[in-house]
């Protein structure tokens, strides 16, 4: 079979050629060179060798050697450091869940009760979401002390950031008729909310919070390297203490809690359209 | 006044419409509407008309003579630009915020169409009714709503002819059942008065039947005073007791259904276009 030509060319072949081979002009082919030094300059500035990784491939193989096999000899405390890293996970989500709900509804242009606490609303998410949740973490250590409730409220503030925005945008998206039904009969703004927004974008919320839960499953295992509680802190002493094997343990112990509440996410997913 | 003296009333601009007496005592008292949208044409342009307590009218007109338009501004769903609407008793455009919402209390609206909360049962979406009257957070679901509020719900469906479908999801009724709802709620609101926006335009002529003699049956039996907008000649003599037919934004005919008849009312539909 003949790959049918590319219609510009069969077609019109005196035309000019598409805009993409056409030569380019001076504010692009300065973009371009810049674009390539700071390729280039990158490369340098992160030391980035092939030679450098090849010779430190044995050392992984080393390593990954000595992780096998996982042992065994500390799995109580690597158990409950596991549980404690879900408690966390699980209350953080939960409780930003809950704030979101009230932050999503003035961050919703027809929900919002003034223009000024939308645009609040909107920047605290912004702000919640674009500092990333080690910073948080470290800053709740300061604030609260080393432990699971620094890493909790860490846990808390991303989820808000995440959950605040998805939640306005469900609600945004949702049909304004049955609302503007029970404005029409008398109904307040809290009724409106809960009667007819609520159940209509509960769906793509209850979603969001599962993606939410899987997402703060995975970071809080590493909100532990700072001090925030959770199992990081278990992975970083078995590095630190070069035995491995342990540390083969807690990798595996990870991978299956994110492994299981990811599949316990989908499942409860798939029920509730 | 004979129809063919009405229509020479509609074809004069400034000539005094014909005048159907409402039945006293006034529930709706409509004077001198006039509303234009930003950047179009004027849609009402000093409509006046009155509805008695327990009375069936219907309200004519071609697309875009304002119809929807009137029936909004009667609850303030849209603000007009100048004139007076009294409704129940109260001047509504002097109202503001929580008066306002228990003047809209006392009225039930029937949209054509999406007035129901999908994701909710059929009772759940009458219970909603309960709003109107202050019910509040009592009122937004079936599973959490109070026995005596639920057997008043159910007691409203049983009105309309849907006990049986009471746990059915609004969003698997038919249209015609979805219109029942949407009376049986307002029967729930205890409404004293029912504006109703092409109820039955979306659906097939037996259902459409079926709901408009509903809301005949309810006029005949319990009283409600009932506005519909319809574009069905038949609707309007077989189901009202009046019919006011809007043209250039005033109203061009007010007459009991005696003095009408469908030559004259088709007539002035062809005059309107
Ligand atoms: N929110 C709005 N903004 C601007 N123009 C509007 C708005 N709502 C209605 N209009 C215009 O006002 C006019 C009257 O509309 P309206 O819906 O009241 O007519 P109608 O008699 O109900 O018509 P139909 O029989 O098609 O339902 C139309 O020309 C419409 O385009
Ligand atoms: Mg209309």
């Amino acid at each position: 079979m003949i790959p049918p030509a590319p219609p510009s060319a069969s077609l019109n072949p005196s035309a000019a050629p598409p805009p993409r081979f056409a030569r380019p002009d001076l504010p692009s082919f300065v973009a371009w060179v810049l674009f390539l030094g700071l390729i280039v300059s990158a490369f340098k500035g992160t030391g980035f060798s092939a030679e450098d990784f090849l010779a430190g491939l044995p050392g992984i193989a080393r390593i990954a050697g000595e992780m096998f096999p996982p042992s065994l000899e500390r799995l109580d405390k690597v158990g409950l450091a596991l549980v404690e890293t879900f408690h966390m996970a699980l209350i953080g989500t939960f409780a930003g869940v809950i704030l979101s709900l009230p932050l999503a509804v003035l961050a919703t242009r027809h929900l919002t009760p003034h223009a000024a606490l939308y645009h609040a609303a909107r920047a605290t998410i912004a702000f919640f979401r674009t500092v990333p949740d080690l910073i948080w973490a470290l800053i709740f250590v300061i604030a609260v002390g080393l432990g699971p409730f620094a890493g909790t409220l860490a846990i808390m503030i991303d989820t808000i950031g995440f959950c605040g925005r998805f939640f306005a945008e469900a609600m945004e998206e949702t049909d304004r008729a049955p609302q503007e039904a029970l404005g029409a009969i008398g109904a307040g703004r809290s009724s409106v909310i809960a009667a007819a927004v609520v159940p209509a974008a509960l769906p793509s919320m209850l979603a969001t919070s599962l993606f939410a839960l899987e997402k703060a499953t995975r970071s809080s295992v590493v909100l532990g390297l700072v001090g925030a509680g959770g199992i990081g802190i278990e992975l970083q002493v078995s590095m630190e203490l070069f035995r491995y094997a342990e540390a083969s343990t807690i990798i595996l112990a990870i991978l299956v809690l994110v492994i299981a509440v990811e599949q316990a996410g989908a499942w409860l997913r798939r029920r509730t359209i | 006044m004979t129809p063919a003296e009405a229509l020479v009333a509609a074809e004069a601009p400034m000539g005094a419409p014909m005048r159907g007496a409402p039945v006293e005592p006034v529930v709706l008292a409509v004077e001198d509407i006039r509303k234009s949208f930003p950047g179009g044409r004027r849609v009402l342009a000093g409509a006046s008309f009155a509805v008695g307590k327990g009375e069936a009218v219907a309200l004519l007109g071609a697309n875009g003579a304002g119809k929807s338009t009137l029936l909004r501004c009667c609850l303030r769903l849209i603000e007009p630009d100048s004139g007076r609407i009294e409704l129940l008793g109260a001047d509504i455009r002097a109202l503001r915020g929580a008066r306002l919402r228990a003047q809209r209390a006392r009225v039930g609206f029937v949209f054509q169409r999406h007035n129901l909360v999908p994701r909710l049962s059929a009772l759940s979406n009458v219970l909603h009714g309960a709003l109107a009257r202050g019910a509040g957070a009592a009122a937004w679901f079936q599973a959490t709503a109070p026995k005596r509020l639920r057997a008043e719900a159910l007691d409203c469906l049983d009105r309309v002819g849907l006990a049986d479908s009471a746990a059915m999801r609004a969003d698997r009724l038919s249209g015609g059942q979805s219109q029942r709802v949407a009376v049986a709620r307002a029967l729930m609101q205890r409404a004293e008065i029912v504006l109703a926006d092409e109820p039955v335009a979306s659906l097939d002529p037996a259902a459409g039947e079926e709901v408009m003699a509903l809301f005949a049956e309810l006029n005949a039996r319990e009283g409600l005073t009932f506005l519909f907008t319809t574009h069905s000649i038949e609707h309007a003599l077989g189901y009202a007791r009046r019919a006011i037919a809007l043209k250039d934004g005033r109203v061009a005919i007010d007459a009991p259904r005696a003095e009408l008849d469908p030559v004259s009312l088709r007539d002035f539909y062809e005059r309107s276009s």
